[in-house]
């Protein structure tokens, strides 16, 4: 089968944008794309964006990242990890109390340090999962801290604004 | 709720795999006319899916054990020292002797019959493609990973720095074994292409173009071969089920041992079978 020129430059062209996007997302450049619609409609109290305090705090990078980055090996790897969907998902999951406990239990135990690792040199994971809301619960722990009472109500805030 | 993103993971992972890379193939394909539905596809697909659902986790698991372990066995002075310098120039150095070390490492891959027993899975391939590119032993990927990230780990160097270039690394590992045969002149010598990975996929276990991103190491130390043409052959002499559990389970049975540290032999059965 022939194909064009023209339909050969546009497969090249294809191909060279979704390289180039994939790295851009994987280097965090969309972060702030993907993550500022959630935070104006998940984080107010009272049904309004809690965008008083998030607007204000300088855009920063998210350092917890719980999903070392590696290099993958010579032949593949994951391209897209769960982590990538669990910001979807967890607005859901927040609704227990329990699970609130142990969300932030886990937020905690990710401002631990975890090494950075490269992928294979055959193939890797596509998309990771970081990328998620925690980022607001990172932020309002820090922001918080060392004031509990105001933590607890910025967290309660939170969670209510959720359900 | 894990699971349901895995699923969503693996999903977009596949199907962002497959609209970049297919096009690519059909309109410069290395070896015309081969199917995307072609045979054993369905093998690699296990192989895919068994990468995401359990060994990747896996895989990743360890080697922060390890690089835990290690952490805890590196001199905290030479550290204080690699932190000092700029961190363009750690990059260079980390980016470096991965290379380096990587390339030694899959050399001894091809040599060790002990190492080959669990990199020939990934040579079983005979039609490359980017799905191909996912049929690896665990094993095989834990040594592998391990390797190209241990200057990193030794040196105490964070790669969020070169994200990108990770990325990078990562998705054109799977484009250099699509079908697609695309000259890109004389930056082939500084990066890696299908033309010359499927060199290393040929029949002949020796074939050289070890390297990973760059064929410079093996320009280096003198084992790049880039003829015109596609290989005529691809995967291995030695006898191999095309069974995704048989070649999980068999690189670790004690007869696969003998098997794999007898080539000629292996040849011999081949040829009578």
């Amino acid at each position: 089968m022939k194909f064009t020129n023209s339909k050969k430059i546009l497969a090249l062209l294809s191909f060279v944008t979704l390289i180039t996007a994939f790295v851009l997302y994987r280097a965090g450049v969309f972060d702030k794309y993907l993550t500022s619609n959630s935070y104006s409609i998940q984080s107010s109290p009272n049904g309004g964006a809690l965008n008083n305090k998030t607007d204000t705090l300088p855009p920063k990078k998210d350092t917890t990242k719980k999903t070392p980055i590696m290099f993958s090996g010579s032949k593949s790897g994951p391209i897209v990890t769960s982590e990538d969907f669990k910001a979807i998902l967890t607005d859901s999951t927040l609704r227990l109390d329990s699970l609130q406990r142990k969300k932030i239990d886990s937020i905690m135990r990710s401002q631990k340090k975890i090494p950075v690792i490269m992928p294979s040199s055959k193939s890797g994971p596509v998309f990771t999962p970081e990328k998620t809301k925690d980022n607001e619960l990172v932020r309002l722990i820090k922001l918080y801290q060392g004031d509990s009472a105001g933590l607890r109500r910025a967290l309660e805030r939170y969670f209510i604004g959720r359900n | 709720m894990n699971l349901l993103n895995l699923i969503l993971a693996t999903g977009a992972s596949l199907l962002f795999l497959a609209i970049v890379f297919i096009p690519m193939e059909k309109m410069f394909p290395a070896k015309k006319g081969q199917k995307i539905l072609r045979k054993n596809w369905f093998l690699d697909l296990c192989f895919f899916l068994g990468q995401y659902f359990l060994w990747s986790g896996l895989v990743l698991w360890l080697l922060i054990q390890f690089s835990g372990w290690l952490s805890g066995i590196i001199p905290q002075n030479f550290r204080n020292t690699i932190a000092a310098q700029p961190v363009w120039l750690q990059a260079i150095e980390v980016l470096f002797f991965s290379d380096l070390l990587i390339y030694w490492g899959h050399r001894l891959q091809h040599k060790v019959d002990f190492l080959w027993r669990f990199h020939k899975v990934h040579h079983t391939v005979e039609q490359m493609d980017w799905l191909a590119a996912h049929r690896e032993h665990p094993l095989d990927s834990i040594y592998t990973i391990g390797i190209i990230n241990l200057p990193a780990f030794i040196m105490g160097f964070e790669l969020e720095a070169l994200t990108a270039l990770v990325a990078f690394r990562g998705i054109w590992a799977i484009y250099i074994h699509s079908n697609v045969r695309l000259p890109i002149g004389p930056l082939k010598i500084l990066i890696g292409s299908p033309e010359l990975h499927h060199w290393h996929h040929d029949v002949e276990r020796d074939r050289g173009n070890y390297a990973n991103l760059s064929p410079l190491m093996d320009k280096i130390f003198g084992t790049y071969t880039c003829p015109p043409n596609e290989p005529e052959k691809f995967g291995i002499k030695e006898p191999m089920p095309n069974n995704y559990v048989r070649q999980m389970i068999d690189p670790m049975l004690p007869g696969s041992v003998l098997k794999g540290s007898n080539k000629e032999e292996s040849t011999e059965t081949l040829q009578t079978t």
